[in-house]
């Protein structure tokens, strides 16, 4: 063998060739790391060496191992078609089917491909009778009861006998498919002729609509009764038994809550399934961050726990140990340093999170839900900022809530929230606090005449929100009054001037007209208001203002009680102008003015005198009246804002003061129509007042720079009017002397201002007579 | 036929055991022949039949029914409900699917039917009904049926085939059913979009939910009526290919410049019926698309978005072409969108009832909660018309919309055989499975027990 191998190898002759002897395996030579390790056969061992110990560069095959297609000798198989019997049949159905014909020779051992190796085949007549797939026709089990047994055990007032065989039948057909048992179960009394059952079954069966549950229930209750009649309990065995129980225990309402529940988490809407899955993301994150806030927790315990030591402080007294203390302490602190930095999770939730400028910050649902969502598809939006949280409350629609459930859960919006805790209670107490003490104090007197106790106990979000509107409201009403206060005050002067001035004419002319009193010269005024203003736009201001005046006392007669702060705020003016002695005191008094509007308030002043001045103020208006009716639209903003214009002169907290609240007023005028408060109708009444004053808070914010300029105007044209008065004396026209130019505007300036204070009050009652309506 | 060698698998895995049965599967469009174990109908033949209006004859398959002949009326034996209405021509019918491909006319009593015979083909074949006693009497036959078949119906069929074929073993399975089968499932909610029908099935455990089955005419012709009525709306002339002798072409828009053919009697409407339908379906196969969705076509900017989209040009049989944007959108949405439907005298406005994720939601509510998620998560969607582009598309954003909260998974197969042929395919696998041929009705237990045998075994 070995002789002839190296013999060949000598004449180079392929080992292959010539011979159908097996061939020799390929020399061992040194494994390479690289090589599998199989050895190579059908190649000459010098050829395997010039590959080196790479591996061949084509894959090299042992033939033996190759795939040899099996050589079927001899002729092809035959194939027949057989008839066969199915036992699972009872008809005795023959069908055919291609079967190998078992040749009388088989010819090879190890066929393995031939698998019909138990067909017997004798001829071709054979019917073969075991049918391999025979075996797959199971029946299911279902209890069976005699007429008897159900005569005695398993009477039911629902179901007749008829109907509990059909049951059992189909259970029986459909082998326990609840779902097939209840979908085809339509059951019909014999007495009815029986109804094609066509496609509408639903529509076939309207006696007696079953539902799964019944249908459940009625089976198990006879299948328990039937097994405890079988074998009685005691003779069970456990698995027996466990179904006994099973069966018995079977409870209609459960399954059928349980039904319910599964149809409402199929109709969940989508909010609701994202919901759940945050929430689901949430806890496991707060019970994750949970516990490394416990091990902070001992962390910290363990820091501020007592030292303990171990030795005497003696120990410590040398460098050394000292320093092993310091090494230990500072590594501890450096690692709870590392841990703190590490932990990344937060427990809470932080305002930014809830921070949902579009939705409800109270609502914790929604606010979950918009935190939750975080692909972002966002589209321009208008009252976004462009935040990250903005992006994604605004991918998230917001869920808007009927009226009835906002409340019901507290959902409120706001346009923004400030961060970290404030009490509203520290709200309540801040409202009660004005710019100035003198504010303050009357807003507190205001407050006390109402009765509101100086603390509220339930600081509820509505209660709140009442108080800061009475208060703003109080606030608008003291500022009418102190501002209508200076108004009278300042007409006053002006009429005194005249009177006096007249005297002086009258005594230099040598008439002395003794009922010059003051109505005649209000009578003047208002004549020169009158003829001034048919060009100017500021005389049809007062023009108007003061046939509006005239509207609102027909109308203040029948609600004097709404009125009477109004007349006490006359009295007081009437009074400081009695007192007054001159227009520049009057300008200077005005702090002192406001403090005796307090004791004004608390006095008691004669009602006649007070019905004197209003029916003095409507003859004066008279003159005017043609104003008023020639300009159907007059402005009285631009009269109001005058009149802060003047306050800011005298005092620059009440203009701030204006200006501060002027967004409260707006948000008041949209409440005013909602509230019901039967307190609050006064209330509102001058809120309108408050508002008609600061309508355009742009005007009022000007006139905030504007108002020295007006303030020197003012006292300019008083001195002007003096002078304006020796002119028009000088000229001689006896028309009146407010037609005379500046005297004219002096006396303007004046009924301007009050009557832009009237046109407030006048307002007020309109408003008032609107909310009681 | 499976020879089962060491290549194929073993036959307890493979558990088939074809025993020559056929497979019948007739629809409105097509009618479906095979044998059971093959893997697609070998004999596919149009439902449409033609009937010459002089002498009555019948003429059934593709090439004859698409000559054009002056007396050549077509007509469907199905009516518009999805049920057949003329039984003797739909009987003859299907024995012509299945004995002109697939077992031929007998070739026994070869005295008789002597090779010298003039081998006309329909004529041969009717004359064979009447000199061979029964065609079909060697295999055993499978049968589709809708869904909403009544009992008379179901009947019907088994007697048409055990007394007028003579078969030796029957078997009425359910469309939707066996589409389920084809996909390889027990439990689905098979969503067949037909030509004249769109159902949905529910499918428990091989068993079909009788009351859940829905139906509705909001299928491929409906789509042809509302392409129909988009072209009555835009002019466009719509000219099937029988009248155009040739063409030139033409700028889009522009009329046609063909020369038409001309004939001494025109076909009849239905004939022209017929071949505009063809026309319609390569309108349908090439330009027609269902808005994807998320959200109905009208909704927001989704119009917008489908304007944009690159519109398809489609030339008509005389030349006439023109480029359709937002109108292949359009002529679909009525599946879905019940308001979005084009509207005419001929087209009645479906309603909401009738539309596809409607029909799902009212097959669902009417199967038991506990199966609901587990069908929602076998959605099977069969039939030629669900290949509109785009149209499993809509439908998952649709069901996803409507159940948010399941699993949501169709199952829609991409090959055109196993999607057009669904219930076949499924007939075909049933078939040839051993252990379903305890279920045949044999002929003995027909004549035992009469027609109404197959109510009993044919749930």
């Amino acid at each position: 063998m070995a002789s002839r191998r190296d013999m060949q190898d000598i004449m180079g002759l392929p080992s292959t060739t010539t011979t159908g002897a097996p061939k020799p395996p390929a020399p061992k030579r040194p494994k390479a790391p690289g090589l599998t390790g199989k050895r190579m056969t059908g190649i000459s061992r010098e050829v395997v060496a010039l590959m080196g110990e790479r591996p061949p560069p084509v894959a090299i095959y042992d033939e033996k191992n190759m795939y040899k297609s099996r050589r079927h000798t001899g002729p092809a198989k035959k194939w027949a078609q057989t008839p066969f019997y199915n036992p699972a049949r009872r008809d005795g159905l023959i069908l055919q089917h291609w079967r190998r014909k078992q040749p009388i020779i088989r010819t090879g051992p190890d066929e393995p491909d031939v698998m019909m190796e138990d067909l017997d085949i004798h001829g071709p007549i054979q019917i073969q009778s075991d049918y391999e797939f025979a075996k797959y026709n199971v029946q299911v089990d279902v209890p069976e009861y005699t007429d008897e047994q159900y005569e005695a055990h398993l009477q039911s007032e629902d179901w007749s006998k008829e109907e509990t065989d059909y049951l059992f039948e189909l259970v029986k057909d459909y082998s326990y498919r609840w779902p097939a048992i209840w979908d085809r179960y339509e059951f019909e009394p014999a007495a009815t002729t029986e109804q094609p059952a066509d496609d509408s079954g639903t529509a076939a069966i309207p006696k007696k609509t079953r539902s799964m549950e019944e249908l459940k229930a009625r089976f198990y209750s006879v299948q328990a009764v039937i097994m405890k009649l079988k074998t009685s309990i005691p003779t069970m065995t456990p698995a027996e038994f466990s179904l006994h129980e099973t069966l018995s225990n079977y409870n209609i309402k459960t399954e059928t809550d349980r039904k319910a529940l599964a149809t409402a988490l199929l109709t969940r809407t989508k909010e609701d399934v994202v919901e759940e899955e945050f929430l689901l993301v949430e806890l496991q994150r707060i019970c994750a961050s949970m516990e490394r806030l416990e091990a902070e927790r001992d962390d910290i315990r363990l820091t501020h726990d007592y030292v303990r030591s171990t030795a005497s402080p003696g120990e410590y007294q040398t460098f050394a140990s000292l320093n092993t203390l310091f090494q230990h302490l500072f590594a501890q602190d450096k690692n709870k340093k590392r841990q703190g930095t590490s932990a990344g999770g937060r427990l809470s939730i932080n305002t930014s999170d809830l921070t949902n400028p579009n939705g409800a910050p109270n609502n914790h649902r929604d606010s979950l839900a918009s935190a939750a969502t975080t692909t972002t598809t966002s589209t321009a939006h208008p009252n976004k900022k462009g935040s990250a949280a903005a992006a994604a409350a605004h991918h998230q629609p917001i869920r808007h809530l009927a009226p009835a459930q906002e409340r019901r859960f507290g959902v409120s919006t706001h346009d923004r929230l400030q961060s970290g805790v404030v009490f509203r209670s520290d709200k309540l107490s801040k409202l009660r606090q004005a710019k100035s003490q003198a504010q303050t104090n009357k807003l507190l007197a205001a407050l006390a005449e109402l009765g509101i106790p100086d603390t509220t106990l339930m600081c509820s979000a509505p209660t709140v929100a009442a108080f800061e509107r009475l208060v703003q409201r109080v606030a608008g009403l003291l500022e009418a009054r102190k501002a209508r206060e200076k108004e009278d005050a300042e007409m006053k002067t002006v009429a005194h001037m005249l009177a006096a001035r007249r005297r002086e004419v009258a005594g230099e002319k040598g008439e002395v007209p003794e009922g010059a009193d003051e109505s005649e010269i209000r009578d003047g005024g208002g004549s020169a208001s009158a003829g001034a203003g048919a060009g100017a736009s500021v005389g049809a201001g007062a023009g108007a203002g003061a046939g509006l005046r005239g509207g609102e006392d027909g109308a203040g007669d029948e609600e004097e009680d709404d009125e009477e702060d109004e007349d006490d705020e006359d009295e007081d003016a009437n009074k400081d102008d009695a007192n007054a002695s001159s227009r520049s005191d009057d300008d200077d008094d005005d702090d002192d003015e406001d403090d005796n509007d307090d004791e004004d308030d608390t006095q008691d002043q004669d009602q006649d005198r007070t019905l004197a001045e209003d029916s003095e103020l409507p003859d004066m208006d008279d003159a005017a009246g043609s104003d008023a009716s020639n300009d159907p639209d007059p402005d009285p903003d631009n009269d109001n804002d005058h009149t802060v214009d003047l306050d800011d002169d005298d005092d620059d907290d009440d203009t701030s003061d204006v200006v501060s609240h002027n967004p409260n007023n707006h948000s008041d005028n949209d409440n005013d129509n909602s509230d019901d408060d039967e307190e609050d109708q006064d209330e509102d009444a001058y809120g309108d007042t408050d508002m008609a004053g600061t309508t355009r808070p742009s005007s009022v914010v000007g006139n905030g720079g504007g108002g020295g300029g007006g303030g020197l105007d003012m006292t300019s044209n008083s001195s002007s009017a003096r002078q304006g008065q020796g002119h028009g004396h000088a000229q001689g026209v006896d028309k009146g002397v407010g037609q005379a130019g500046q005297a004219g505007q002096a006396a303007q300036a004046g009924h301007k201002r009050s009557a832009s204070v009237l046109s407030a009050t006048s307002r007020s009652s309109k408003a008032s007579k609107r909310t009681r309506k | 036929m499976a020879v089962p060698n060491a290549n194929t698998a073993p036959l307890s895995e493979y558990a088939g055991d074809e025993v020559s049965a056929l497979v019948l599967d007739p629809g409105w469009s097509t009618t479906r022949a095979g044998f059971a174990g093959e893997d697609a109908p070998k004999s596919v033949i149009p439902t449409h039949y033609g009937v010459s209006s002089s002498d009555s004859r019948l003429f059934f398959g593709e090439n004859a029914i698409h000559s054009p002949q002056a007396n050549l009326q077509i007509k469907n034996p199905w009516s518009a409900d999805g049920i057949v209405e003329d039984w003797d021509t739909a009987a003859k019918l299907w024995e012509y699917s299945i004995t002109s491909r697939l077992t031929g006319p007998k070739p026994t009593h070869p005295e008789k039917n002597g090779l010298n015979d003039d081998p006309n083909g329909e004529a041969m074949e009717l004359d064979a009904q009447e000199e061979v006693e029964k065609p079909l009497t060697e295999n055993p036959l499978l049968m589709t049926e809708p869904g909403w078949n009544p009992v008379k119906a179901r009947e019907k069929y088994i007697e048409i085939a055990m007394e007028d074929w003579g078969v030796p073993a029957y078997w009425l399975g359910r469309s939707g059913v066996l589409a389920a089968f084809a996909a390889g499932k027990a439990s689905a909610l098979v969503v067949d979009v037909g030509a004249n029908i769109t159902s949905v099935t529910p499918v428990v455990d091989g068993i079909m939910m009788k009351k859940g089955v829905q139906k509705s005419p909001l299928a491929g012709n409906f789509v042809s009526n509302q392409i129909r009525a988009m072209f009555k709306q835009n002019q466009v002339p719509l000219t099937p290919h029988y009248m155009v002798s040739s063409k030139t072409a033409v700028d889009a828009g522009a009329p046609s410049q063909a020369t038409y053919k001309k004939f001494e009697t025109a076909p009849p409407a239905s004939y022209r019926r017929l071949q505009e339908e063809r026309v319609l379906t390569e309108f349908k196969e090439s330009v027609v698309q269902c808005w994807t969705g998320p959200g109905k076509l009208s909704n927001g900017t989704n119009e917008e978005i489908a304007k944009s989209q690159p519109p398809r040009p489609f030339e008509m049989p005389d030349g006439w072409n023109q480029v359709f944007g937002l109108d292949r959108f359009k002529v679909t949405e009525g599946l879905f969108d019940e308001t979005a439907a084009l509207e005419d005298d001929e087209n009645a406005k479906p309603t909401k009832a009738q539309t596809i994720p409607a029909m799902i939601q009212a097959a669902l509510n009417q199967v038991d909660v506990d199966q609901r998620p587990h069908l929602l998560n076998n959605v099977v969607v069969t039939g030629a018309s669900s290949f509109l582009p785009g149209f499993n598309d809509r439908l998952n954003a649709e069901l996803q919309g409507m159940y948010p909260s399941p699993r949501i998974r169709l199952s829609a197969p991409g090959n055109t055989i196993e999607r057009k042929y669904a219930s076949w395919i499924g007939g075909s696998i049933l078939g040839s499975l051993g252990s379903f041929h305890q279920m045949w009705i044999s002929k003995k237990e027909y004549d035992e027990h009469g027609a109404n045998i197959v109510e009993k075994r044919c749930k």
